[in-house]
């Protein structure tokens, strides 16, 4: 199956963010993504987009901000979209689902398996994701973190033990926290706590160069890799990251 | 691949997008408006319309859906619909339902438009479920040939193989062989998202309605 190169767009009242080691910056609405940075241009080369709503606590009308936004972003661009940020009910996630979302994600209720359960009946598993931010705990743990990186949960081990949660979701974004933003690589070793799970894993967190991109997917269990970076693949930036994956014979479409 | 896409209104096609809660309604009308397709959504049947297509989009879980494109009177709206010559267009799950019946959950019966069974795919080694992505279509229909190259995909089910093989129009392999694209007469049916599926996608849907 081919590699997938996804970008994330974090939003935060009215606009988007940059994140280095989950400390934000602020860079512009929408129509500084579409007039300074060539967003359009952007999701020709990329195969899925992710928007997470990473206020940390999401108000009604930082709600209905974000699906403004949303339903101003779909009007021009045509490819697989996941939403995420809030979800902590049903309602959230069908809010989402009536907004063009096709995926979901649920971030810090990740270990709910009554709200992952009703959704997943309702709209199939494979239209939810986990999205897991973690780093190391204090023993050297791969360890989860919600509410934006603010409070430890369970190790990434002892949470995919979990397989009746696992049957019920489709793909995993695993998020490393340490490396956010920093552009230096892609945590590999992350997948040892991952082995013995069948769903599709999402690496996010260090990718800045394509070399970074190829090292990872070179590893069977890696099915795609998420950047927020809007900076290292500034405009084209993408599309040449996938060009020369394709000279080097890694599975990643050729959308011309 | 013709990357044209016309600034035009047209004016000659209105196409109706069934809103049964199920599936992306608004991207399939956010790429008609986008492709300048007049279009409606519809949340019930409506007896006598001037629609000269129509699209049942589709995501989710089968049963359910299968179970209240029943109750709401949608198969009614679509057979009457297809006996009128008019073509309609099913879309992921939205495909599945045309079909006679679907393993997914307990099981549950579909439309029966086209015989054939929705099975899930079988299991096996770096195949992770569920099938989701671009892939290639392989099509055989000379109408879409141009058309060939990636789609999007996201499903755990899948239509194997069709009885009558002669309307077979588009081929994906994921671990096997499925049918991707169908064409029987005026009732098209794809397993792919052509509203995701980024340029080419709308230019699928445009040659759909246009052609």
């Amino acid at each position: 199956m081919f590699k997938r190169i996804i970008f994330a767009l974090l939003y935060k009242e009215n606009n988007f963010y940059l994140s280095r080691n989950f400390s934000l910056q602020k860079v512009g609405d929408l129509n500084w993504l579409k007039n300074n940075f060539a967003f359009n241009e952007t999701c020709k080369s990329i195969d899925e987009l992710v928007c997470l709503n990473i206020d940390k606590n999401v108000s009604i009308k930082s709600k209905n901000n974000f699906i403004k936004m949303i339903n101003e972003l779909r009007k021009t661009i045509f490819i697989p979209l996941t939403l995420g940020g809030g979800i902590k009910k049903k309602e959230d996630a069908k809010l989402y689902f009536e907004n063009g979302a096709d995926k979901i994600s649920i971030c810090s209720h990740y270990d709910d398996i009554g709200l992952i359960k009703k959704i997943s009946e309702e709209y199939g598993p494979q239209s939810i994701s986990i999205f897991l931010d973690y780093k190391k705990n204090h023993k050297g743990q791969n360890s989860i973190y919600i509410n934006s990186g603010s409070s430890p949960a369970s190790t990434i081990s002892e949470f995919f033990k979990k397989e009746k949660i696992l049957k019920l979701v489709g793909e995993i974004i695993i998020n490393s926290i340490e490396h956010d933003g920093v552009g230096t690589g892609l945590d590999i070793k992350v997948l040892n706590d991952l082995k013995k799970i069948e769903n599709p894993i999402l690496l996010m967190g260090g990718a800045g160069k394509p070399e970074h991109f190829d090292i990872v997917f070179k590893n069977s269990r890696v099915n795609g890799v998420v950047t927020a970076n809007l900076f290292n693949f500034l405009g084209n930036g993408l599309n040449k990251t996938r060009e020369i994956l394709i000279k080097k014979n890694i599975n990643v479409i050729n959308f011309i | 691949m013709d990357k044209k896409i016309s600034n035009k209104l047209n004016k000659e096609n209105f196409v109706g997008i069934i809103d049964y809660g199920f599936g992306n309604i608004a991207s399939v009308k956010n790429a008609l408006n986008y492709l300048k397709i007049k279009n409606k959504v519809i949340s019930s049947p409506i007896k006598k319309n001037k629609f000269s297509h129509l699209i049942l989009p589709g995501d989710g879980f089968f049963p359910k859906a299968a179970q209240i494109i029943k109750k709401n009177k949608w198969d009614i709206f679509i057979k009457d619909f297809i006996n009128g010559k008019k073509k309609i267009l099913g879309i992921c799950v939205g495909m599945q339902l045309l079909l006679s019946f679907s393993t997914e959950g307990r099981g549950a019966k579909g439309l029966n438009l086209v015989s054939g069974k929705i099975e899930k795919f079988s299991k096996k080694k770096n195949f992770s479920l569920p099938h989701m992505g671009f892939n290639m279509v392989k099509f055989n229909d000379n109408k879409f040939k141009d058309l060939e190259g990636y789609y999007y995909f996201i499903h755990s089910f899948r239509l194997k193989k069709i009885k009558d093989k002669s309307i077979v129009t588009g081929l994906t392999r994921y671990s096997d062989d499925f049918v991707s694209f169908f064409k029987k007469d005026n009732l098209f049916g794809t397993q792919f998202h052509p509203e995701k599926s980024g340029q080419r996608g709308l230019i699928f849907l445009k040659k759909f309605i246009l052609d």
